[in-house]
């Protein structure tokens, strides 16, 4: 049986001015932190509300294909888009089907929209400001209602456009060239030309990509070392994966709600004098520099040791219709409740960690009603013509369905081996984890002498071991004085 | 409701395709994407390559052995970005991530420094 966690009356939904659905589609609403934080003291929803970040936050006007929305300042766009009912953002190329947000952290294309006039702009990381012109892409006439829909009826299983009208001749297969490539592509161009950019070059000891735990722990006992240390990370903010943690975590004796937590490391990093550049993607890495981009332009990094400690990448899994608008990584629903978004009314809930405890109490708060799959039952499917109207659930009993607008589908989680694997790093088949890991040794060594990996990226988890991080730092320390005795200089 | 499980979001790929190329007798991951297409869209692989080395393991019971071979750049990037590494030339090198078979991008002081 479906739970229902809902609490009566625990909380106003602050209604948003500028709403052009009626109420029936207004699934996802803004959270009034400041209610909950007064009515519940303690607890794990104190944890989620604590941060207050946004409480200060003030009103912007955007556009959304022409229509006026109010938005937060400096918020995702996703989520000034979501907060006013909106999840359908774009079409999927070949099918047209509808595409929305899903892993609201920049992995996905689930967001892509015109903003301003960039083509291809990731929703979820562009921020909101006064006159903020987003269009949605690749459908006619609108996102929600777009007439080449019909493709994805006309092939039910799939479309091998590779193969389709090869077999056919020459003509034929000219045609269906022509045909393709006026359908082919996501977005339209510019309107005008950028200038080439030319990267800024940065010297160190030490580039440490990804600032989770791992990479926040190594990069501040380097500095504590002396080392001259650059670290990067592609969020905005610090943290990784803990950053949208619901848990109370303890700084120095005290409990301090996670994302505090982080900006709490980042103050130490900046005390610790390393240069932290957020919203910094590694691109590229090469033995004599790492190509990191910035919203404003490129770096160009040289580093006596590269450490990668870039986690995990998350997607939801194989279910029928997985890639609708509403389904989102369970961490995305948190990521968007924290930042004050609730992302549906009736929300099903796949995970069964504590984190999925803690998210279904939070979103229970905001007068959503919340659904949790019981033991042993897996989703089989996502229901909706459009958006998420729906599940399917399968378990010992039979099947189920469950109405619901919004799901926050397990976390698969796959460490991100690509960066280690362009620096050299071996990566390898994990058989029990059923994945692909960058290859290290001891100590996050690898094969290559300057690179290290470190955190869930690597073979083992090394946060779980008892000073990991001083064991993996030493090395890195050893190695930048031995490199900077041979060539003489320091950075 | 057409009911397509979508391996790979960013190319329309579906589950369906995978399993055909699967039994057509793709069974590694780099055959399946040549094959499929998946893997080659805005993610590169971010989002769909585990799916597809987990659907090859449920269906010959093998998971695969390597990845895709990760190439530059991880993340989408500007062309005026690219375009200004070709700007600040230095010498061209062969990186580890292709074994020899791609050059990196031309870079090299910045801030404009050209040789």
């Amino acid at each position: 049986m479906p739970t229902d966690h809902s609490a009566p009356g625990a909380l106003r939904i602050a209604r948003t001015r500028g709403t052009m659905r009626t109420s029936d589609d207004m699934t996802a609403r803004r959270v009034d932190h400041r209610a909950v934080r007064a009515q519940h003291p303690e607890g794990v929803l104190r944890a989620v509300y604590d941060y207050a970040a946004l409480d200060s936050a003030q009103t912007c006007g955007i556009r959304y294909d022409g229509r006026a929305l109010d938005a937060r300042v400096g918020e995702p766009l996703a989520l000034s888009l979501l907060a006013n009912g909106i999840d359908t953002l774009s079409r999927s190329v070949k099918f047209h089907r509808p595409r929305g947000p899903m892993c609201l952290r920049g992995n996905c294309e689930g967001c892509l929209t015109r903003v301003d006039d960039d083509p291809n702009t990731m929703a979820c990381v562009a921020r909101a400001h006064d006159g903020r012109e987003i269009r949605s892409q690749n459908a006619f006439p609108s996102a929600e209602l777009d007439v080449l829909r019909i493709t994805d009826w006309f092939f039910p299983k799939s479309f091998d456009h590779h193969h389709l009208m090869v077999r056919y001749g020459p003509a034929i297969n000219q045609v269906m060239q022509s045909f393709a490539r006026k359908m082919a592509g996501l977005g339209t161009l510019p309107t005008r030309a950028s200038e080439p950019m030319a990267p800024l070059a940065m010297d160190c000891d030490v580039l440490v990509v990804g600032l989770g735990p791992a990479g926040l722990a190594l990069a501040a006992q380097c500095a504590q070392a002396g080392l001259k240390v650059v670290a990067v990370d592609e969020e905005p903010d610090v943290g990784g994966f803990l950053r949208d943690s619901l848990q109370w975590h303890t700084h120095e004796g005290a409990r301090v709600c996670a994302p505090a937590w982080c900006d709490l490391q980042l103050a130490k990093l900046r005390a610790l004098g390393v240069s932290v550049r957020l919203g910094a993607a590694a691109c590229a890495t090469f033995d004599d520099g790492t190509l990191v981009i910035t919203g404003e332009r490129a770096l160009w990094v040289r580093a006596r040791a590269r450490v990668f400690a870039n986690g995990s990448h998350e997607s939801v899994g194989n279910f029928e219709n997985n890639d609708l608008p509403g389904i989102y990584t369970e961490r995305a629903v948190a990521r968007a409740l924290r930042q004050g978004v609730r992302v549906g009314a009736t929300v099903l809930l796949t995970g069964g960690s504590d984190e999925t405890d803690a998210l279904a109490l939070a979103l229970s708060h905001t007068d959503a009603t919340v659904h949790r799959v019981q033991p042993g039952e897996t989703l089989r499917g996502a229901k909706g013509m459009g958006d998420v109207s729906g599940a399917v659930l399968v378990g010992p009993k039979g099947e189920r369905t469950v109405s619901c607008d919004a799901i926050g589908a397990e976390n698969v989680r796959t460490p991100a081996f690509e960066l280690a694997g362009q620096a050299g790093v071996e990566p390898r088949a994990s058989l029990t984890r059923r994945c692909f890991v960058a290859h290290s040794h001891e100590a996050g060594r690898t094969e290559r002498r300057d690179v290290f990996v470190v955190g869930s990226v690597r073979s083992e988890g090394d946060t779980r071991e008892p000073d990991w991080d001083a064991t993996v730092s030493a090395s890195v320390i050893a190695l930048c004085k031995e490199t900077a005795a041979q060539t003489g200089a320091s950075r | 409701m057409s009911g397509k499980t979508l391996l790979c979001r960013c190319e329309d790929v579906t589950l369906d395709e995978v399993e055909h190329a699967i039994a057509k007798g793709h069974t590694d991951i780099e055959s399946v994407k040549r094959f499929t297409g998946f893997a080659t869209g805005w993610c590169q692989g971010k989002q769909c390559l585990i799916a597809c080395a987990r659907v090859i393991e449920d269906k010959t019971g093998a998971f695969p052995l390597a990845p895709i071979t990760p190439r530059p750049p991880v993340h989408p990037m500007p062309l005026g970005m690219l375009a200004g590494l070709a700007n600040v030339v230095s010498t061209e090198r062969v990186t580890h991530h292709e074994r020899g078979a791609v050059r990196k991008p031309n870079v090299g002081n910045g801030e404009g420094e050209s040789q």
